[in-house]
C-alpha cells in the first residue's frame, strides 16, 4: 500500500533523480545518432520520399557527368567545399562514396580514396579518417604517407615522427617525366615531359602538390597543363582546379577574379557554371 | 536546474557552439526530466536524442527564445506527454497484450535508491492517465505552478487545473492523504 503523504514521497523521489546523469553509454549513442552523417531517424520516412523522388530524377534526366558516381554525405554542421573530384573539409564529418578517385584535403594533408567508402572527421584539434571499403591513403602535409585498412581508424594528425636526421624535401619520383637516354639533368620542372602525361597522373601530381601545400608548383603545374592540347572536358576540370586553388588556398582574390572570369568565358555553359557564379559572388569579383 | 540559466543570446555565437554547449549544459538534465516523466531508461535516452533533434531543427530560430533550458524542458515535456499518449492507446495496448510484451520491465525505480513510499509515489504516478501524470509530475516533483504547466503544455489554466484534480481523485483513491492538493 501507498506511503501516508504524497507530497513527502514524491519529493524524496525528486531528490533522488537530482543524482541521475545521462549514463556515458547512451550519450555516446545519441552522439552517435546525432552526429551520424544522414537524417534523424523521425527524417526517414521523408528521406525515403525525396529519395523515391531523386531516383525518379534520375531515370529521367541524363547524368550530367560522369564524377555524378561520387556520393558526399555530411554531418549536420560539416563545413566543407567541393570541388570538382575533391572537397576541402575544415570541420565536422563527412562520409564519401565513390567508385571512382576522390580526394578529401583536410588541415593535415589529404585523404585520396579510390573506389571506396571512408568517414572523415575533423572535431577541433584533431581528425580521424576511417576506411569502410576499398582502397585510400592518407598523405600528410609533410609527405608521409599511410596507407588505410578497412575498419581501422587512422587519428589525426599523424604523430610527431622520431627525431631523425634532418628531411629533405624529395621531388614527386612517380611524376617525374622519363629521362632519356641518359644526358646532363635538366633544371627540376621547367623541362617539359617528353610526352603528355595522362590526366589522371597529372591529377595525381596536383593532388601531392595540394597535399604537401606547395600550392604555387600546382598552379604552375595547372597553368602549364592548360597551355597543352588537351581534351575540353578536361581543360575545363584543370581550370575549375586552378581557379579554386587561387580562391581557397592562395586567397588570392585579384589572380581568382581574373581567372575566373576567363573560366566563364572560355565554358560559358560549362559543368561547374553554378559554382562558378557562387565563387565568383563570393570573391566579389566584377561580372 | 543551475545550468538552464545559460540564454541562447549568450551562446549565439554560431549553430554548432550553440549546440556543443547546450549538449554538454544540458544533457544530464535532459534526461532527467525525460527519466521523471517516462519511468523507463530506454525511452528517457530515445526522448533526449529527440530534444536535441528538435534543437537542431529550431536552433537559428530561437536566438529570442529567452532561456535554453526552459525551452528544452517544454520540448521534454511535450515529445515525453505525446510518446505515453501513444503507448497508451488501444492500438499500442492490444499490440503488446499481443507479443507478451512487459510494459513494467525497466520500471521507474530503476538506478534510483528511494525507500517504499518514494517508490511507491511512482508507481502511482505512472499509473495514471498521461496527461494527468505528466502535470502531477511537474507539479509535483518539479515544483511547477499551474500557468508554468500550462505554457509547457500549451493547455489552458483552466484545463490543467482541472486535470490536477482528476489526479487528486485517483491519487487518493489509490490511498494517499494528498495535505496540499488544494495547491
Amino acid at each position: 500500500m501507498p506511503g501516508p503523504e504524497l507530497f513527502q514521497a514524491a519529493r524524496e523521489a525528486s531528490a533522488a533523480f537530482e543524482a541521475l546523469r545521462l549514463p556515458d553509454a547512451a550519450a555516446r549513442r545519441i552522439r552517435a545518432r546525432l552526429d551520424a552523417p544522414g537524417a534523424p531517424r523521425w527524417l526517414v520516412s521523408v528521406a525515403l520520399v525525396a529519395a523515391t523522388a531523386a531516383a525518379a530524377a534520375l531515370v529521367v534526366l541524363p547524368l550530367a557527368h560522369e564524377e555524378d558516381r561520387t556520393r558526399v554525405t555530411a554531418s549536420r554542421f560539416a563545413s566543407y567545399q567541393q570541388l570538382p573530384g575533391a572537397l576541402v573539409l575544415r570541420s565536422g564529418s563527412v562520409e564519401v562514396d565513390t567508385s571512382g578517385s576522390y580526394g578529401i584535403e583536410v588541415a593535415w594533408g589529404r585523404v585520396e580514396v579510390l573506389g571506396a567508402r571512408v568517414t572523415v572527421s575533423i572535431d577541433g584539434d584533431t581528425g580521424s579518417v576511417t576506411l569502410h571499403e576499398g582502397s585510400a591513403v592518407f598523405r600528410a602535409s609533410d609527405g608521409r604517407e599511410v596507407r588505410l585498412e578497412p575498419d581501422r581508424r587512422l587519428e589525426l594528425p599523424l604523430p610527431e615522427p622520431a627525431p631523425v636526421e634532418a628531411r629533405r624535401e624529395e621531388p614527386p619520383a612517380e611524376v617525374e617525366a622519363p629521362v632519356r637516354p641518359p644526358r646532363p639533368r635538366a633544371p627540376r620542372v621547367i623541362t617539359p615531359p617528353p610526352a603528355l602525361p595522362s590526366s589522371e597522373a597529372l591529377l595525381e601530381e596536383l593532388a601531392r602538390l595540394r597535399s604537401r601545400g606547395r600550392y604555387d608548383e600546382a598552379v604552375a603545374r595547372l597553368l602549364e597543363a592548360l597551355r597543352e592540347e588537351r581534351h575540353p572536358s578536361t581543360r575545363e576540370r584543370l581550370s575549375f582546379e586552378l581557379s579554386a586553388i587561387l580562391s581557397t588556398q592562395l586567397q588570392d582574390p585579384v589572380r581568382a577574379c581574373a581567372h575566373w572570369r576567363s573560366h566563364a568565358r572560355e565554358f560559358p555553359s560549362g559543368r561547374y557554371e553554378e559554382e562558378v557564379s557562387v565563387a565568383r559572388r563570393q570573391l566579389g569579383c566584377v561580372p | 536546474m543551475q545550468a538552464a540559466t545559460h540564454t541562447l543570446d549568450a551562446l549565439s555565437v554560431g549553430r554548432e557552439e550553440v549546440f556543443e554547449a547546450a549538449w554538454r549544459a544540458h544533457r544530464h538534465e535532459v534526461y532527467r526530466w525525460a527519466l521523471r516523466f517516462t519511468g523507463r531508461a530506454a525511452l528517457a535516452e530515445d526522448l533526449t536524442h529527440d530534444v536535441f533533434v528538435k534543437l537542431l531543427e529550431r536552433i537559428g530560430h530561437l536566438e529570442r527564445a529567452g532561456e535554453l533550458g526552459g525551452w528544452l524542458y517544454r520540448v521534454t515535456a511535450n515529445l515525453a506527454l505525446s510518446q505515453l499518449r501513444r503507448e497508451r492507446s488501444l492500438v499500442r495496448k492490444l499490440g503488446r497484450i499481443l507479443t507478451g510484451e512487459d510494459e513494467t520491465s525497466d520500471g521507474p525505480d530503476q538506478g534510483l535508491e528511494l525507500r517504499e513510499a518514494a517508490q511507491n509515489a511512482l508507481r502511482t504516478f505512472r499509473a495514471l492517465p498521461p496527461k494527468e501524470s505528466m502535470v502531477l509530475t511537474m507539479k509535483v516533483m518539479d515544483g511547477k505552478s499551474q500557468r508554468e504547466i500550462a505554457d509547457a503544455l500549451g493547455m489552458s489554466e483552466g484545463y490543467v487545473s482541472k486535470l490536477i484534480a482528476r489526479a487528486w481523485q485517483q491519487v487518493r483513491a489509490a490511498g494517499w492523504e494528498v495535505a496540499h492538493a488544494g495547491a
